[in-house]
């Protein structure tokens, strides 16, 4: 709270001071409202999180059940979230270990892709920025991505070019990442997002 | 007077202040969308006749986490100008469509393969002008397209075409660029 106590102890026998009491209360009141809206619609969405491992989707984004919060979020952002009938869109913020992705790390992205039509996988800053002044590839897609011969796909995300499949990473910044798999064949929903064996994030070399 | 005391008389104050704060909160949460003027429909644009691409994110990225290999088309609705209409015919490519109301929610989304007979075909209207098709429907033939109303009565329509690869992003543009949207005018008139 940052109401000073002294301007709470004006004699409340005299009117003026009880008044100017009620509106620095109100004044405060209304500060602290808008502020809590304010850091509640500023970074990820509050509710309705599906995590599979690192990476976490809003189902509920993409349909008429989005509730008042993540509106709210998407109004002031002018986001613009992947439809349920268009596919799900997944953000890993933090490697499998749960630390957060630094450009200063190589990554091992690896596991067999998820059953799309089509998926992408592109590098971003943490807020959503796509990495503009990196001189590498910033998303691989399915349809271009090197694939084992069982069909896995191990992805490298660092900093400097890699023979194979490479993600350019901004130089020693935090970044994110965001698999978007477009035509998945279930509506999307919580439990069958969680179900979904997604890649794995390993960390590795930090020179 | 005591430490007791006066905490009797700024607790009421303190739980007033935090009643204010949490009707504050509540308002603005609920109002943003409504308020918000810098929200996706005024910043993708677009217009309600014809699809508008949206800048290659490499210049201009229009939207948080967009995807850069996905080639972006938007496409407004104005109920007031006529009910409107969204085609679109599967190609090769992926086309993903969503329908947005005013502030940005989706109401209804699909990919070109969900689309029946190789085709999208909606149709946006609001309940009067439903009312006056179905009049004129035939009744022994279901209608060819799907039917709409949306939440809001303007909104805007995002159209996503995968570029598989940066070469093909030529070909994804022109898929984009091939579905239609257009008010129509009401079947009456």
């Amino acid at each position: 709270m940052t109401i000073a106590p002294s301007r709470l102890n004006v004699d409340p026998r005299t009117p003026i001071g009880a008044y100017a009491k009620a509106a620095i209360v109100a004044l405060a009141g209304v500060a602290i409202g808008l502020a809590a809206t304010y850091v509640s619609t500023a970074g990820v969405h509050l509710f309705g999180a599906a995590a599979s491992g690192p990476w976490t989707a809003w189902p509920k984004t993409g349909a008429m059940e989005a509730d008042p919060y993540a509106r709210a979020a998407i109004a002031r952002r002018a986001e613009v979230p992947l439809g349920n009938g268009e596919g799900v869109a997944f953000i890993a913020r933090t490697d499998s270990a749960g630390a957060p992705l630094d450009g200063a790390c190589d990554y091992v992205i690896e596991g067999q892709p998820p059953v799309a039509r089509f998926w992408t996988l592109a590098v971003y800053t943490p807020s959503g920025r796509l990495i503009g002044e990196a001189p590498g590839r910033r998303e691989l897609t399915s349809s271009d991505v090197l694939r084992g011969p069982n069909g896995e796909a191990a992805i490298v995300v660092a900093p400097t070019a890699r023979a194979g499949n490479w993600l350019a990473a901004p130089k020693g910044r935090p970044f994110a990442l965001a698999l978007s798999l477009y035509d998945v064949a279930a509506s999307p929903t919580r439990t069958s997002l969680e179900a979904l064996a997604l890649p794995t994030i390993r960390k590795g070399d930090c020179p | 007077m005591t430490a007791r005391n006066r905490d009797f008389t700024v607790l009421p104050w303190v739980l007033a202040c935090l009643f204010v704060a949490g009707i504050v909160h509540i308002a603005s949460v609920l109002m943003m969308p409504r308020v918000a003027e810098n929200d996706a429909y005024a910043q993708l644009g677009g217009a309600t006749t014809g699809v508008s691409l949206l800048p290659d994110p490499a210049d201009k990225q229009s939207m948080p986490f967009q995807d850069p290999a996905a080639v972006l088309g938007v496409c407004r609705f104005d109920l007031d100008a006529g009910q409107t209409r969204v085609r679109a015919i599967a190609g090769d490519g992926l086309v993903t469509i969503s329908f947005h109301d005013r502030t940005g929610r989706i109401f209804y989304s699909s990919t070109d393969r969900a689309a029946l007979r190789g085709r999208v075909d909606i149709l946006l209207l609001d309940a009067q002008q439903l009312d006056t098709l179905e009049a004129t429907d035939p009744e022994d033939q279901a209608p060819q397209e799907l039917r709409l109303v949306p939440p809001t009565r303007t909104g805007f329509v995002l159209i996503r075409s995968l570029a598989d690869r940066p070469g093909v992003r030529p070909a994804a543009m022109k898929a984009a660029q091939a579905v239609s949207c257009a008010p129509e005018r009401d079947s009456r008139s």
